[in-house]
């Protein structure tokens, strides 16, 4: 029986490279813009959801941010950091009761995850893992 | 559970013997020795006699007859038979199934099988949930079938709101008080005299006035039984959901009131006696399935079926509806998209569906009549949101099909005929907390019902389902109003409360907000006020209470937004907002008189 590689993780916390797994992943474009402090990296997937991530010099992913008609594949770009949204999610809404908008605030992780209709936005970053010079709000 | 009343008796009971038959050496006699799958039936079951014939050298094996009680033998073999009861039986009694040997047709065998008598099902006139003015009567009257004594039903009402007059053993009329202070839900129960287990009820809500076939009551309350931990601020209606074209009815409650969404899902696990049918490709006999997705990578998976949907005096006929299914398997990736919360039980759901009523005529539309699903829109794929799967279930690598408007999970609103054109919600004040609230769910806007005029409110023009709200100097141009959020969201520098509540705010007390919001293009423009309250202070001094005034959390990060749109750049005026107001929610591309076309928001 032939094995498969497993795709590497990807996105956030991952390399460059995961971005190429996003992007094949997405059936996206790829537009990659060059900065001081970061690369952004902007994937246009297939339902017309933008997925930028945001590359520091040493190449590692530090942020995500998506905007568009549909969620875009969390487990996919939240990579390693999924299973600790996951946990944080589904705790949230055992104690939470009701829908709303989604924040994750943790000391190693925040995810935001709102919108409506068709209509959604979010972003996902480690706040301890910025590179010099970056701030929260350059994720967007 | 009805008990046995007929005879029983055990297979295989009876030997016969023969000398002399056919093909069969003399001294070995042939027996025949009979057994059945079940021994007792109710009406039109089925089950397979099974024969077991010993020296049959000829392995004739036996014939089938039915000797007495009637009903039906099919697939005969040589050794076996299926046979199904009648499919009506006033009395208990039980049917003889004779086996007759082949080769030997003096040797014969029987077995009996109860038949249980059909049970006594009640049903009521009117069935769907009956709104009526303080002082207003309703005639209700009871068919009952298999009730072979004739003996019918006994009424009552509960609370004891109102009272019942001229009852008979079919009919009774209930007389509603002639004033009542608030929404008031009356359930009126018709008891089976011969068979007292046997009930069926109507929902009666009486209205202090102004009540109207148009108008559905609003709970907001802990939610449905089965959940555990009380619902916060989610508005409830019941939804008679029907086998279209019949009086093939469930009523059920705890189904979501939620404006930030288009059509009716329902969870398969409270309608199991309900055959809708379901939508197939005519191509491959493939059913198709419906998917939505949460904000939290919770979702919803199941089949796009077709029912009449009953609310209040209004009826939306064929409506293509999602039933949520009960299984966590064959579902496609690009559905789960990594979520792992299948929210298809009333715990998860917090509810046993969701009525989306909101701007749009399906859950594909965006404004302009714009549809996602059905392949229209060249710049872009298909929304995540339809599916075909055989019976066997969808592969995880299946992809998303596009599907005509027609077919898409519709909104009902846009269905219900002269009052289609939109919805208003009409709840009291909430200062704080309460335990629950009632309010009306008002169908139509300026029609003729006269019941759905804007009156004082004002009405916000929109760009992409969405006007713009004006807050703590961000410029919040993608702003919604969506009876389905829980509390308010915005992004603001407010403390955010420690884990688990880090959803909701945390100030250190009562912190008073305004806001503006401002219709597409500019104008109108309103000027709201509001208080946030400590969410966990909150929860903890309110137990068990379900309509919170004061609630609301973060939206994203305050500050972010910016003029490409990118960042947190929406006000959610959830539920909290519509406390103490008539909120309009009108359809896209419906036209309401004096005010223009759909889709606006109107307060």
């Amino acid at each position: 029986m032939l094995m498969l590689p497993l795709p590497a993780l990807a996105a956030l916390g991952g390399d460059v490279a995961s971005v190429h797994e996003d992007q094949a992943q997405m059936k996206g474009s790829l537009k990659t813009t060059e900065g001081a402090t970061f690369t952004l990296h902007e994937i246009k997937g297939a339902a017309g959801t933008v997925v930028r991530e945001y590359v520091s010099p040493e190449g590692a992913v530090f942020g995500v941010a998506w905007q568009g008609p549909a969620i875009p594949n969390l487990q996919q770009i939240l990579g390693s950091y999924f299973d600790t949204f996951s946990e944080a999610a589904q705790a949230q809404r055992a104690a939470h009761r009701g829908r709303g908008a989604l924040y994750i605030q943790q000391p190693g992780l925040v995810v935001e995850s709102t919108g409506h209709a068709h209509t959604f936005s979010g972003r996902a970053f480690d706040p301890g893992k910025l590179p010099q010079g970056v701030t929260a709000n350059d994720i967007r | 559970m009805r008990a046995f009343s007929a005879v029983l008796l055990v297979a295989g009971l009876v030997f016969l013997v023969a000398c002399g038959g056919g093909g069969t050496p003399a001294g070995i006699q042939i027996t025949i020795s009979l057994s059945a799958g079940a021994t007792s039936l109710n009406p039109g079951q089925s089950t397979t006699v099974t024969a077991v014939v010993a020296n049959d050298s000829s392995n004739k094996g036996v014939s089938w007859a039915i000797s007495s009680g009637g009903g039906t033998l099919s697939n005969q073999t040589s050794t076996s038979v299926t046979y199904t009861a009648p499919a009506s039986v006033p009395t208990a009694t039980s049917a003889t199934i004779t086996a007759t040997s082949v080769a030997s047709p003096s040797v014969m065998a029987s077995i009996q099988i109860a038949l249980q008598t059909s049970s006594i099902t009640i049903a009521l006139s009117p069935v769907a949930p009956q709104t009526i003015n303080q002082g207003a009567t309703v005639p209700v009257t009871a068919k009952l079938t298999n009730d072979t004594s004739n003996k019918g039903v006994t009424w009552s009402i509960s609370p004891q709101v109102g009272s019942l007059s001229s009852p008979t053993s079919t009919s009774v009329t209930y007389d509603a008080p002639s004033s009542v202070t608030s929404n008031t839900l009356v359930i009126l129960t018709a008891t089976s005299v011969a068979s007292t287990a046997t009930t069926a009820t109507l929902e009666i809500t009486v209205f202090p006035s102004g009540a109207a076939p148009n108008v559905a009551a609003v709970t907001v309350d802990a939610g449905p039984a089965a959940t555990t931990n009380a619902s916060a601020n989610t508005p409830y209606i019941s939804v008679t959901i029907c086998v279209p074209g019949t009086q093939t009815c469930q009523t059920v409650d705890h189904i979501e009131v939620d404006t930030g969404s288009s059509g009716l899902r329902i969870l398969q696990s409270v309608i199991p006696g309900l055959s809708l049918p379901s939508l197939t490709d005519s191509s491959n006999g493939d059913t198709v399935f419906n998917c939505v997705q949460f904000l939290d990578t919770s979702y919803l998976w199941g089949p796009v079926q077709q029912a009449d949907i009953r609310i209040g005096g209004e009826v939306a006929g064929s409506t293509y509806i999602q039933t949520i299914s009960s299984s966590n398997t064959g579902i496609p990736a690009a559905c789960t998209n990594g979520g792992t919360i299948n929210e298809n039980t009333p715990e998860l759901l917090e509810a046993n569906g969701i009525i989306g009523v909101g701007l749009e005529p399906t859950d594909c539309y965006a404004q302009g009549l714009i549809n996602l699903c059905d392949g229209s829109v060249q710049t872009q794929g298909l929304l995540p949101a339809y599916f075909e799967c055989p019976s066997s279930g969808c592969a995880s690598t299946d992809v998303q099909i596009p599907i005509d408007a027609l077919h898409q999970v519709t909104n009902p609103v846009a269905l219900i005929g002269a009052d289609g054109n939109g919805v208003i919600i009409q709840l009291p004040v909430v200062t704080s907390a309460d335990a629950t609230v009632s309010g009306s769910l008002i169908f139509g806007i300026n029609t003729a019902a006269g019941n759905n005029g804007l009156g004082s409110a004002t009405a916000f023009p929109l760009s992409g389902d969405s006007f713009a709200t004006n807050f703590s100097n961000q410029a919040l141009t993608d702003s919604f109003i969506d009876s389905g959020s829980n509390g308010l969201f915005f992004p603001s520098t407010i403390t955010v409360c420690p884990p688990p509540n880090s959803s909701f705010y945390c100030p250190a007390g009562l912190t008073a907000e305004s806001a503006s919001n401002v219709g597409a293009g500019g104008s109108p423009t309103s000027i709201v006020t509001f208080n946030v309250d400590n969410a966990d202070t909150l929860f903890n001094s309110n137990p068990g209470d379900a309509a919170f005034g004061t609630l609301a959390g973060p939206q994203g990060t305050a500050n972010t937004c910016t003029a490409q749109g990118t960042g947190s750049c929406s006000f959610d005026w959830g539920l909290p907002f519509f406390y103490g107001r008539s909120v309009f929610t009108a359809i896209d591309g419906a036209s309401v008189t004096n005010v223009g076309t759909g889709p606006f928001w109107a307060y």
